[in-house]
């Protein structure tokens, strides 16, 4: 479990309140127009959201390099790409490499070039202002969607690191073998133990990767070895570190 | 004898002096040096053959000496009055020395005669010699009335070169008949056929060479008046040509603004939009308060105004306008202006650092042609500034006791001393997309409002000062 917040302080109505929203789903709103965030503010928050407005791209970096304590929740950003200093899509690169938060990009006038940069940067969609309130809606109950199930493949992955960090060096190795579609008589063979050993150990690779038949254990073993790269838990800091139970 | 010489002369005289007096005082409102040396040569022509009538009656000297005199003078002023027209007037020594050698070697010739007192041709040799002299000055004059023919619009000194040709022909054949046949060269005496056409074609040379030159002035009156015509067609044709340039060069400017404005419009719409559409679901659902929609549609009037604020300044730089002299308040102008390039600053990641007074600043002048200036001389400061890491452009204004000072500094490379010096030329232009129009018509308009633009280097960048001249305290108006 990710460490508790440094500073502990008393909840209030309004804290249960905002975490009430926070469940529902967090936005992130960035535009240099404070007329604008204030109206997407209104939107967001009649539709029962969270809302976070910045002015700047830098803005928005600062306040996740310290961030606050938060509640657990899906989220996303909604960035306007023309911005000072630093505009969407150097924000949207810059983010890529912190989070992988979901990000919307709108703008008002657009080339076809600003357009299919954001999307091969992955943003999840492109927003052509001004944004009809359903459209705008619609893309954030997406994003939302695709953070949660980000964060819920997150906290699979998140446990199943832990449970596999709880196998002994032995049953491991078994686990491997096992994995690889080897009967247990190779194994045993393989590895020099006796047959009985291997099914013991067998037996509590299953329990303690709460796996319940062979298929579910090579899948398991499969994420478990995957390379540690793309979407890591240990990257999305504000949204993945309160949301494992 | 075909006619009394006498009369002949005498005639001649008047004729000469008649006309040329009617000459001077008809082309008078148009003298020039030419025309006084041409009537000039009238009267003494005038002159020289009254002597000419009263040889015998009058002294000597004044019988022959003064009126060959008078009659080289004559051809020398009618030259002189050609070539002035022709603009390469001769040196006045040439003429003069002529008239001293012809007078020397007419004397000469009749003094030799006088004391020799012998018959034939020596007799007349003087007379050969004036025949001679005066044949070949015509003959010079006709050239030069060709050569002043051959110019467009002056074809009517063709006949003053027809007429001194003919009477040059007439001196020229007298002369010979004087040399082979042998008559009496006092031109009162003997007479032959050549005598009569020589009386007759001078008659006709004056008349003609007379008129030609009145035509000749005429014409060129009609050129003058054509041209003054055509000069003010011409200026009248730049004066709107003008006015459609700096007007073109206003619309270009804004369509190279246009992504910029387009985003600029669509903030407040964006904002409008959504406000409107949360009040619209908020009051179907019940799920807002009164207080917090009358909130939202405060904020749909004011973003729905600041739309209209952009569009008004774009509707005025597109619409054409004639200068106007009216109360300016360029903290107005340079605020409204610093709206329309805050996106295209923003894009480029430029800052834009304006110090205005708190109060306005009045000039007088046209607001649409100062904004155009202003805009022009702000973008140029933003798009100077893209090479540079730090991008910034401070605009100050003030007054002081010369007027009004505004000064855009930007913190770009400076410019090349090629650009400084070239700067404000008509199309020249270091930018790859530009006409090189705006700074030369920002200059143009400064100087319409009596003012002056300047450009030039300092440590920070290129730095542009506009000075204007502070509209009187009466002239206020607003």
């Amino acid at each position: 479990m990710p460490p508790a917040p440094p500073v502990r302080r008393a909840i209030t109505t309004e804290d249960l309140r905002w975490g009430e929203r926070c469940s529902r789903g967090l936005v992130l709103v960035v535009d240099d127009d404070c007329e604008i965030l204030a109206a997407f503010r209104a939107l967001l928050e009649l539709e029962g959201y969270a809302c976070e407005t910045y002015g700047s791209a830098l803005a928005l970096l600062r306040t996740l390099d310290h961030p606050s304590p938060c509640f657990p929740g899906p989220c996303c950003i909604l960035c306007d790409v023309m911005l000072p200093e630093l505009n969407g899509l150097e924000l949207q690169r810059s983010l890529a490499a912190l989070t992988d938060t979901p990000m919307l990009l709108m703008s008002g006038v657009s080339g076809a070039a600003e357009v299919a940069s954001a999307f091969r940067a992955g943003a999840l969609d492109f927003l052509i202002k001004p944004i009809d309130a359903e459209v705008l809606l619609d893309a954030v109950a997406r994003a939302l969607a695709v953070s949660s199930d980000r964060q819920r493949q997150q906290a699979r992955k998140g446990e199943l690191a832990r449970r596999f960090a709880s196998l002994t060096r032995r049953e491991r190795e078994v686990a491997r073998l096992v994995a690889l579609g080897q009967r247990n008589q190779a194994v045993c063979d393989g590895l020099g133990i006796s047959l009985r050993t291997v099914k013991r150990h067998r037996h509590q690779v299953m329990e303690k990767l709460a796996v319940s038949n062979l298929a579910d254990l090579v899948r398991a073993m499969d994420e478990v070895d995957e390379p540690q790269s793309g979407n890591c838990s240990h990257k999305d800091t504000k949204t993945q570190r309160n949301t494992d139970h | 004898m075909i006619f009394h010489a006498r009369t002949g002369f005498l005639f001649a005289s008047i004729l000469s002096l008649v006309i040329g007096l009617a000459l001077w005082a008809a082309l008078w409102s148009q003298r020039n040096a030419a025309l006084h040396h041409w009537c000039g040569g009238s009267l003494a022509a005038a002159a020289a053959s009254l002597l000419i009538a009263l040889r015998g009656l009058v002294p000597e000297v004044l019988g022959f000496t003064v009126p060959i005199a008078l009659a080289v003078l004559m051809l020398s002023l009618k030259l002189q009055a050609i070539r002035l027209e022709l603009n390469a007037p001769e040196p006045v020594q040439r003429p003069a020395l002529l008239l001293l050698a012809a007078l020397a070697g007419y004397e000469l010739l009749r003094q030799g005669v006088g004391h020799g007192g012998g018959h034939g041709v020596g007799h007349y040799a003087h007379s050969l010699f004036a025949l001679l002299v005066l044949s070949l000055m015509n003959a010079r004059i006709a050239w030069w009335a060709s050569r002043l023919g051959r110019r467009r619009g002056q074809r009517s000194a063709y006949w003053i070169a027809w007429a001194f040709g003919l009477m040059a022909a007439a001196y020229g054949l007298r002369l010979v008949n004087g040399t082979l046949g042998g008559f009496d060269p006092n031109p009162l005496g003997q007479q032959g056929y050549d005598a009569l056409l020589l009386g007759v074609t001078s008659f006709v040379g004056i008349i003609v060479s007379n008129i030609a030159w009145l035509s000749l002035a005429l014409e060129r009156l009609i050129r003058a008046q054509v041209a003054a015509a055509a000069a003010q067609a011409r200026a009248e044709e730049n004066r709107l040509l003008g006015e459609q340039i700096v007007q073109l060069e206003r619309q270009r400017s804004l369509g190279l603004l246009s992504a910029s404005l387009a985003h600029e419009l669509n903030q407040p719409l964006t904002a409008i939009l959504t406000n409107a559409q949360v009040v619209r679901r908020g009051l179907g659902s019940k799920r807002i308060e009164l207080t917090q929609a009358l909130e939202l549609l405060d904020k749909v009037v004011y973003n729905t105004q600041r739309a209209a604020h952009i569009l008004e300044h774009i509707r005025g730089l597109i619409r054409p306008s004639r200068t106007l002299r009216q109360p300016v308040d360029l903290v107005a102008v340079i605020q409204e202006v610093a709206e329309l390039v805050a996106a295209q600053a923003r894009a480029q990641a430029c800052r834009l650092d304006c110090s205005l007074p708190q109060h306005p600043v009045r000039v007088a002048g046209d607001p649409i042609q100062l904004s155009q200036l202003v805009l022009n001389v702000l973008r140029n400061a933003i798009e100077a500034t893209a090479p540079s890491a730090r991008r910034e452009i401070a605009v100050r204004l003030w007054e002081d006791d010369d007027g009004v000072r505004l000064q855009v500094q930007d913190s770009g490379p400076g410019l090349s001393a090629e650009a400084l010096q070239k700067a404000g030329e008509p199309f020249y232009t270091t930018k790859a997309q530009g006409l090189g129009l705006g700074l030369s018509i920002s200059r143009t308009i400064a100087r319409h409002h009596h003012g002056e633009l300047t450009l030039s280097n300092t440590a920070g960048g290129a730095l542009c000062e506009l000075r204007l001249p502070l509209q009187s305290i009466t002239a206020k108006t607003t």
